[in-house]
């Protein structure tokens, strides 16, 4: 049986089978991050001359990369075989899915190819329109007016719902938060978007006390904090709600109501729901987490109603509270990721399959079945 | 000419910390796969010209440092794509480790976050408490709360049988 002196010994244990890839191994990850940054200047060089770029004239010079094969291929990256290559491809599936406030749709596709994955964003307008482009990489898309801000690593731009990609290049320094901003919680940092101003600012690194933020319409930014004993609430300016068990949390926010739920740290890697916090402009309400079991959380919503949605797309399952929080339901079929898009609520296909896209027009009680940007037919 | 010196240094760095890195880093992920991950990932932003590794007086701290932060953003980055992992992270075998290792490993997954990265590099990669709270970002009286925490959740845990333990030693 081992015990804590062992500690020392489990590193060199470990260190003695490492095998040390060749060096290549780092130059291949600088170079792919390289090839990112290029694209990421072109499209500045872009707007200088034109002001915006739009992704179907820009994409072979200024859209980000797609994986070359040997011989480079001239087909740009919008071309619409790129992008059915990746939505038709093996056991292809959304892989993220956002809406947008005019309505929009943005999914990033992903099939599973060999020897590694392969990328595309398609987008479907309010009037129907279609566009796509095949990736390098996925971008980590959050819904902003007029679209979505896609974060790559550091790398942020504004993409719009007409397919217009824009570089938001250095972030400037840390400011206050205004009416208006956007709270942008990437991999490796978190910044604030105006969609105003077209600004793009860094924030403190929101860890430790911090797990997650949003800027309420009066402009000011709502955190979720914890205390790293397992316990985690809503920061709001001064005011502080109840807390409830959490490693960790994840927040949302529409208006003056905001959602978080506090998660766990297993012991086998799960991270399950452990309680549900909810917060209006005057009150706050710890919910119960013992009659809402769920292994993961996959997406937190607030409705345009006002209710909150949390799902986990694994098992399917899900439930709904509602906007007075006396009612908890549980939707009529398994959810996936849900996500809000102009004032309608909808939902993936559960288990990150390739399936229908839901909608609900009942506030997530029930879900009828529409189709996912990308797969339209062409009666569609 | 600096560049190529810088970048014969990272070679030089990268050939003897490597192994060391991962041995310390598996602390913080509980698992080896995940530490070569986190450390290759710490290498390849130490590489650019413009990288402040390249004025760091003490490299293997640095790249630890942001080998812990690059844990960090994965874990949380798992809040939303739990579910989806394994089949991003390429799983090593690490097969061969003693068996009171791999219990060590389970124990260690067990523990919060917080009080494990304090663990793994005050126990494994041998830091004192400052230097610790150095890396961590956190004072010197945190790091200790969590050491003496995790130390006494881990001597629990070390002393049970785990669940994975009965799996591995059916009756």
């Amino acid at each position: 049986m081992s015990d804590l002196r062992d500690l020392p010994e489990l590193a060199s244990d470990v260190r003695e089978r490492v095998v040390t890839p060749p060096y290549d191994a780092v130059s291949r990850r600088v170079r792919a991050r390289r090839l990112r940054g290029a694209a990421g200047t072109l499209a500045a060089a872009v707007l200088v001359v034109g002001g915006v770029a739009v992704w179907q004239n820009v994409a072979t010079t200024a859209g980000p990369p797609v994986p070359q094969p040997a011989e480079e291929s001239p087909i740009p990256p919008t071309d619409e075989s790129q992008w059915r290559a990746v939505v038709n491809g093996t056991d292809a599936h959304p892989f993220e899915i956002e809406g947008t406030d005019d309505g929009s749709i943005a999914v990033i596709w992903r099939a599973l190819e060999h020897p590694e994955p392969t990328f595309a964003l398609v987008i479907r307008d309010v009037d129907g329109r279609v566009h796509g482009m095949r990736l390098d990489s996925p971008v980590e898309l959050t819904p902003v007016e007029g679209g979505w801000v896609g974060v790559r690593t550091t790398q942020g731009f504004f993409i719009s719902s007409d397919g217009t990609w824009t570089d938001l290049g250095q972030p400037g320094p840390s400011r206050r938060v205004r009416p208006g901003d956007d709270y942008i919680n990437g991999q490796y940092g978190s910044w604030l978007y105006s969609s105003q101003r077209g600004t793009w600012s860094t924030m403190p690194m929101p860890y430790g006390n911090s797990f997650d933020g949003y800027v309420n319409p009066q402009g000011e930014l709502v955190t979720c904090d914890g205390d790293g004993q397992g316990r985690v609430w809503i920061t709001s300016g001064r005011r502080q709600s109840q807390s409830v068990v959490g490693a960790t949390c994840d927040m949302t926010g529409r208006g003056d109501r905001v959602s978080a739920v506090g998660l766990g740290d297993e012991p086998d890697g799960s991270i399950p729901l452990m309680g549900l916090l909810v917060t209006t402009e005057d009150s706050s309400a710890v919910v119960r987490a013992d009659f809402m079991v769920l292994s993961g959380v996959t997406s937190l919503t607030v409705t345009p109603a006002g209710s909150t949605l949390v799902t986990d797309a694994s098992a399917g399952d899900a439930f709904v509270l509602n906007a007075d929080r006396t009612q908890l339901v549980e939707p009529d079929r398994k959810l996936g990721l849900a996500f809000v898009a102009g004032d309608r609520l909808y939902a993936t296909t559960y288990g990150f399959m390739k399936g229908p896209l839901l909608e609900s027009d009942d506030d997530g009680n029930t879900w009828h079945e529409g189709v996912l940007p990308g797969m339209e037919s062409s009666e569609d | 000419v600096d560049t190529r010196s810088d970048e014969t240094r990272l070679r030089e760095v990268y050939a003897a910390s490597y192994p060391r890195l991962v041995g310390q880093l598996v602390g913080v992920t509980g698992d080896p796969a995940e530490a070569e991950d986190v450390v290759m990932e710490a290498f390849a932003r130490a590489a650019p010209r413009r990288s402040s590794f390249h004025e760091a007086d003490n490299s293997e701290a640095w790249l630890r440092t942001v080998a812990v932060n690059v844990a960090r953003s994965r874990w949380r980055r798992m809040l939303r794509w739990a579910h989806l992992l394994p089949e991003l992270v390429t799983q090593t075998a690490y097969a061969g480790l003693p068996e009171d290792r791999v219990s060590l490993l389970a124990a260690l997954r067990q523990l919060p976050a917080a009080q494990r990265e304090a663990i793994a590099l005050h126990h494994l990669a041998d830091l004192p408490v400052a230097e610790v709270a150095l890396t961590l970002g956190v004072p010197e009286g945190t790091v200790k709360a969590r050491l003496s925490r995790g130390r006494a959740t881990l001597a629990i845990l070390l002393a049970e049988p785990t669940k994975e333990d009965d799996h591995v030693r059916p009756a």
